[in-house]
Parts: structure tokens; C-alpha cells; sequence
């Protein structure tokens, strides 16, 4: 074969390309996730005994069996509440017809006192009727929260009795083990969190 | 030319009066008003609005009014920390030349307890009063924005 000399040097240059690039990312860690922030190992997930948006008695046994995305939020929270729930239940559509691998997202009310199961049942099943929704009594809500490290802040209600509930945005992980395995910081992007859900739930649903 | 022809360029010109009345051209220019439908019974809902000032001089947001909600507050929310809060503002203020952008995640009308639910494509009439004395009866669209599944 003739080849000529310029062919033969581009020949030479790409596989020394090659070889290098496989000297270099050999080693490479795989590719790491975009949105989730994992725990260096689960943790146990506080106990708590709830309400759901049926009435229905609810605790940490719920949420096992498939992972889940747990928000704390209010329904009185009408710009950033929405954008995550939004957010939440275009992540869960992303798996529709997988059965179990399908991730399950939760609404924890830290507005226990305006959040009724009625409520609650009405204002979620609008993003998306699978959705759990956990309320109950004040002192108990308030306790789950703190013990998932949770901030709230209720604000001092004005002269129509409207009131603020100021709290963490960050969406917890669940494993199907109902354990705590990691996070969602801010900003929720429904394409980053699906691509990460679908990498942990691939490797350890 | 006839009456009726008449009548009919009168209304015609009537009707585009009433359409450009509300920009004048050295003042705020309000674009994009639209609120985010929310679920049934919601007692809260969100208003979005691009406000640009052509004048020369700075104004300020002061106020909303609509017949169609008790009460109207203007909002920001904030995020520090992990966390995320509302907090009402006096005003919002509107420099020359410049673009406020109300937007999901930032400024918002806070629209309180509507005296109806409001569906995708309603509009919402609100009165906007600023600074220099003008008012603005503004129409907002209702827009559902949740992501199709
Ligand atoms: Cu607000």
C-alpha cells in the first residue's frame, strides 16, 4: 500500500491519541452526578407517626420498598412550593410504567395547622395523585422536621392572620430501605435529577 | 360616506385608543403579567410581571389591587442557607432604563385568597400604583405551567 506521507502522519498522530487517552482516563472515577449530594452511608430515618392527605395513620414504614424524594413545604407557598412539585412529579413521570424502580415523592407539611389531610389531598393531587402528603399534629410535624434537620420558621401572623413559614428547600433522598441516602440541593432540574435517579436506582434498586 | 360606514370608523378608532392607552411611551412598560394557576382551594397565588421604565426617571412599584383577591402584597423570595422565605416589600423600585423582572423563585404579587378559582387562560384584572401618582389596570393571564408527564 502507497499511502502517502500526510496520511500516514495523521494516521500515527491519532492512534498516539488514543493510546494516550486511554493512559489518562483508564483511571478516571465514572462519571459522577450531577444533582445529588449522597450521604457517606444511609442513615436511619427518624421515626414518626403522621396523617396522610387520607387521614390515614402514616410512619417511616411507608416509605420503604422503592426510593423516595421527600420535600417539606406549605400549601399557603405559592412560587417556590409549586416550582417543586413540579419539579418532583416531572422526575416521577420520567420513570412511569417501572414499577417499583419508579421513585416515590413525598409532601411533609411544616404548615400542620392550615395543612389539613383535605388540603393537602386537594392541593397535591393537582402535580400528581401518587403523591404522599404527611401531616398531623403540630408538636409531632415539628419534631420529624427537626430530626431530619429541617429548619422552619413560622412568622408572625398579620392582621388578617396570614403568616409565613420560612424552610430548607433541599429534597432528601430516600433508598428503598427508607433510609436517608443523600440530597437535592437547589435548583431542581427535573433532566439532573432523573439522570441521577436513574444511575442509583440502576445500580442498587 | 354613509352612517354606518361612519359609525363603524369611529368605533374602529375608539377601540384603538382604548388598546395603546395603557403604554405610554416614556413610561413603565408592563410585559408578560401572567399568575400561576394553582391547585383548587389554594388560599396563595403567585403574579409575574416584566416591568421596564423608558422615562427618564426613577419610579417605584407601590402598590396592587384587584377586585378578584383580598389582598395583594408584594413579594421577594430569598434564599440563604438552604432555605428559602418570603418576605413582603414596601416597594419595588423601577431605575431608567432598566428591566424588573417579577419571576418565579424572586419578586411575585402575592395574591391572597381569590374569590374564585382560577383556570388556565382566565384573565385577572390588577391595579398597579406607582410613584408618580399613575395608576395601571393591568391584565394578567392564568397559565398552567405544570410539566406535561
Ligand atoms: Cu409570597
Amino acid at each position: 500500500m502507497n499511502m502517502p506521507r500526510a496520511h500516514l502522519l495523521i494516521v500515527v498522530a491519532a492512534l498516539l491519541a488514543a493510546v494516550i487517552g486511554f493512559l489518562v482516563f483508564r483511571d478516571a472515577p465514572p462519571p459522577a452526578h450531577q444533582a445529588v449530594t449522597l450521604l457517606p452511608e444511609p442513615r436511619p430515618l427518624p421515626a414518626f407517626a403522621l396523617v396522610d392527605q387520607h387521614g390515614a395513620p402514616i410512619d417511616e414504614q411507608a416509605l420503604t420498598g422503592r426510593w423516595h424524594l421527600v420535600f417539606f413545604g406549605f400549601t399557603h407557598c405559592p412560587d417556590i412550593c409549586p416550582m417543586t412539585l413540579q419539579t418532583l412529579a416531572a422526575v416521577r413521570g420520567r420513570f412511569d410504567g417501572e414499577g417499583s424502580r419508579q421513585p416515590g415523592v413525598v409532601f411533609v407539611s411544616i404548615d400542620p395547622a392550615r395543612d389539613g389531610p383535605e388540603m393537602l389531598g386537594d392541593y397535591l393531587a393537582y402535580y400528581d395523585p401518587d403523591i404522599i402528603g404527611i401531616t398531623g399534629a403540630e408538636d409531632a410535624v415539628a419534631e420529624f422536621a427537626r430530626a431530619m434537620g429541617v429548619a422552619v420558621v413560622m412568622g408572625e401572623a398579620d392582621a388578617q392572620g396570614h403568616y409565613n413559614v420560612d424552610h430548607t428547600t433541599a429534597v432528601f433522598l430516600l433508598d428503598p430501605k427508607g433510609r436517608l441516602a443523600g440530597l437535592f440541593r437547589i435548583p431542581h432540574r427535573v433532566d439532573a435529577m432523573a439522570q441521577d435517579l436513574g444511575r442509583l436506582i440502576g445500580s442498587r434498586g | 360616506m354613509s352612517a354606518a360606514l361612519r359609525a363603524a370608523l369611529t368605533a374602529v378608532a375608539a377601540l384603538q385608543l382604548v388598546a395603546c392607552a395603557p403604554v405610554p411611551e416614556d413610561g413603565v412598560v408592563i410585559e408578560e403579567a401572567w399568575i400561576r394557576e394553582a391547585p383548587p382551594g389554594a388560599r396563595a397565588l403567585a403574579g409575574y410581571m416584566q416591568l421596564r421604565n423608558q422615562g427618564g426617571d426613577p419610579v417605584a412599584l407601590l402598590f396592587a389591587n384587584s377586585d378578584t383577591f383580598d389582598r395583594i402584597e408584594l413579594h421577594q423570595t430569598l434564599h440563604d442557607d438552604g432555605r428559602m422565605r418570603m418576605v413582603e416589600v414596601d416597594h419595588v423600585p423601577l431605575p431608567p432604563g432598566q428591566t424588573v423582572a417579577f419571576a418565579p423563585g424572586g419578586l411575585h404579587l402575592m395574591l391572597f385568597a381569590p374569590s374564585e378559582t382560577l383556570r388556565d387562560g382566565e384573565e385577572v384584572m390588577i391595579e398597579l400604583t406607582f410613584s408618580d401618582g399613575t395608576a395601571r389596570d393591568l391584565r394578567f393571564e392564568v397559565r398552567d405551567v405544570r410539566e406535561r408527564r
